[in-house]
């Protein structure tokens, strides 16, 4: 298994965020949390990625334990997560946004590296989101939110991801920006095949994509399974696809 | 004469604006990256000044290698302030602030008992002026300030915009949580900003030893008036930094000669004045 969280617990101050959660990211495949605001979605990958510290349970990628493991290491290992929010570096052109996504593997001395393994994934970026290399000397603060997006999705790309932990993609874009990021995330699993957790409180785009789904509501995990059969589901489809 | 005058005048706006630069940089590089004004940055300035000053006078060092020594020092200790008082209290700006005023409060009294309260005079590693244009007349030490402060402020830039760890700090200052999400450590980095910030301060300290007198109580009015120019340029912003100081550099430099003893308010005001109208500075953004 690509990721497995186990009974994990998360507190913000006393009052717990995340209450026994168990959830399971399998090689190249792309699974759905959805839930309400306040669920506890996005904790659950700021703990992930080492930007929040479990109180109890475990977090497994590959086989081992990352739930000790400070934040700066996490994408090393294996894990790009794309914020909510978007959070690209707004004063640096895109082309540093993307070079941040592969910082990692930049050589010290030599920070304009044209080593060949960077410049094939930028091809690979750019082939993706073609309008990334449009703007790439604009400054990633000037761009459209589902821009902005796309420049946050692309560099997490850049560090060659097997797992890639998705937060609210779609929120506050266009429907037509939201179907384009959703083709997008599909083609990515294919081609990378790379394994995506994507938090979603659209659900009926994120069932859309999705193979498998978590429905996460106050810090548990109510219902899962596969997103077709969940579609079908009365309870769900009328809180969250209605 | 009046070419006489305003080419001194400028030249020595010109020096002030970078030595002021090397002490504004370092305050704004700090800020950038953890959000905290280093109150104690002209404290670990006037640290930087007494270890020149006793590495030459007391041991005999070489004067450029005494500030070669001197910057290494003051950076390692900055790192090492980082390390015990700033690093527990990470993302806690207000707190971390308080700390710095603490640590100001402990290096000027520490200071004091250490060397005393009375003025030192230094001597100038170079003595002579120099002629330009048969009119011109610059003292040589205000040249060798020159002289090595444009280039470090230079190199400065080199690394921010160029290496690896400069684009992690822009990148830290920019986002820090997206940052770490890239890979960066963001403790090293804030170690890294400090080291050279602090390093940066001492040089500059130890530039303008020959042209001033040493007290413990210089640092004071130098990271007031760092602060101002950091505000002035644009607060975070590292060119802004440089512009500021050159601004400030300007404003004080031809209010000496025109305001005499009140240059400074003259200075102050004109700062004042601009950010009444430019309130995120100048080159800050909004």
């Amino acid at each position: 298994m690509l990721l497995e969280v186990n009974d994990l617990w998360v507190h913000h101050g006393r009052a717990p965020a995340l209450k026994g959660v168990s959830l399971a990211v399998s090689e190249g495949s792309l699974v759905a949390l959805v839930g309400p605001n306040g669920a506890g979605k996005s904790t659950l990958v700021r703990t992930i990625s080492g930007l929040k510290r479990a109180s109890a349970g475990e977090i497994l990628f590959e086989g081992k334990r990352i739930d000790r493991v400070p934040a700066h290491r996490i994408v090393g290992l294996g894990i790009a997560h794309v914020p909510e929010g978007r959070r690209v570096f707004p004063d640096m052109t895109v082309y540093e946004n993307l070079r941040m996504g592969a910082y990692r593997r930049l050589r010290r001395g030599k920070l304009m590296l044209r080593d060949s393994a960077f410049d094939d994934d930028l091809a690979l970026t750019y082939e993706h989101f073609p309008r990334l290399k449009e703007r790439a000397r604009q400054r990633a603060g000037s761009l459209s939110g589902g821009e902005q997006q796309m420049l946050a999705i692309g560099r997490a790309l850049m560090a060659r991801p097997r797992l890639l932990l998705l937060d609210e993609p779609s929120i506050g874009l266009a429907p037509r920006m939201v179907q384009e990021i959703a083709q997008v995330i599909a083609a990515i699993t294919r081609r990378w095949r790379v394994g995506i957790l994507l938090i979603e409180q659209n659900a009926r785009m994120a069932f859309r994509i999705a193979q498998h789904a978590y429905v996460l509501e106050t810090g548990q995990v109510v219902i899962t399974g596969a997103t077709d059969a969940l579609a079908r589901n009365e309870e769900v489809k009328r809180v969250y696809l209605g | 004469m009046t070419a006489m005058l305003y080419g001194q005048v400028a030249v020595n706006a010109l020096m002030l604006g970078a030595t002021y630069a090397l002490i504004a940089v370092g305050l704004s590089l700090v800020f950038s990256i953890m959000r905290v004004i280093q109150f104690a940055h002209g404290h670990l300035y006037m640290l930087g000044a007494f270890c020149v000053f006793y590495l030459a006078t007391e041991l005999g060092v070489n004067y450029f290698a005494a500030l070669f020594i001197a910057a290494l020092a003051v950076g390692v200790l900055g790192m090492i302030l980082d390390r015990v008082f700033l690093r527990p209290l990470r993302g806690q700006d207000l707190p971390s602030m308080i700390v710095t005023l603490g640590l100001l409060l402990l290096i000027e009294g520490s200071a004091l008992l250490a060397f005393g309260e009375r003025d030192k005079r230094f001597q100038s590693p170079v003595d002579g002026a120099v002629w330009f244009f048969d009119t011109i007349v610059i003292p040589s030490e205000r040249l060798m300030i020159l002289g090595v402060a444009a280039p470090l402020i230079a190199l400065l830039f080199l690394f921010v915009w160029r290496s690896k760890d400069g684009q992690a700090m822009r990148a830290v200052a920019q986002d820090r949580e997206a940052a770490m999400l890239q890979g960066i450590n963001v403790d090293w980095i804030s170690a890294l900003g400090m080291f050279i910030g602090s390093a940066l301060a001492a040089a500059a300290a130890g530039l303008l030893l020959p042209i001033q007198v040493l007290t413990p109580a210089v640092g004071g009015p130098v990271v007031i008036k760092a602060f101002m120019v950091v505000i002035l340029g644009g607060l975070g912003s590292i060119p802004g930094a440089v512009v500021g100081s050159l601004a400030f550099g300007a404003l004080e430099s031809f209010g000496t000669t025109f305001f005499g003893g009140y240059s400074s308010l003259a200075a102050f005001s004109a700062v004042m004045l601009i950010l009444i109208f430019r309130p995120r500075g100048l080159l800050g953004r909004a």
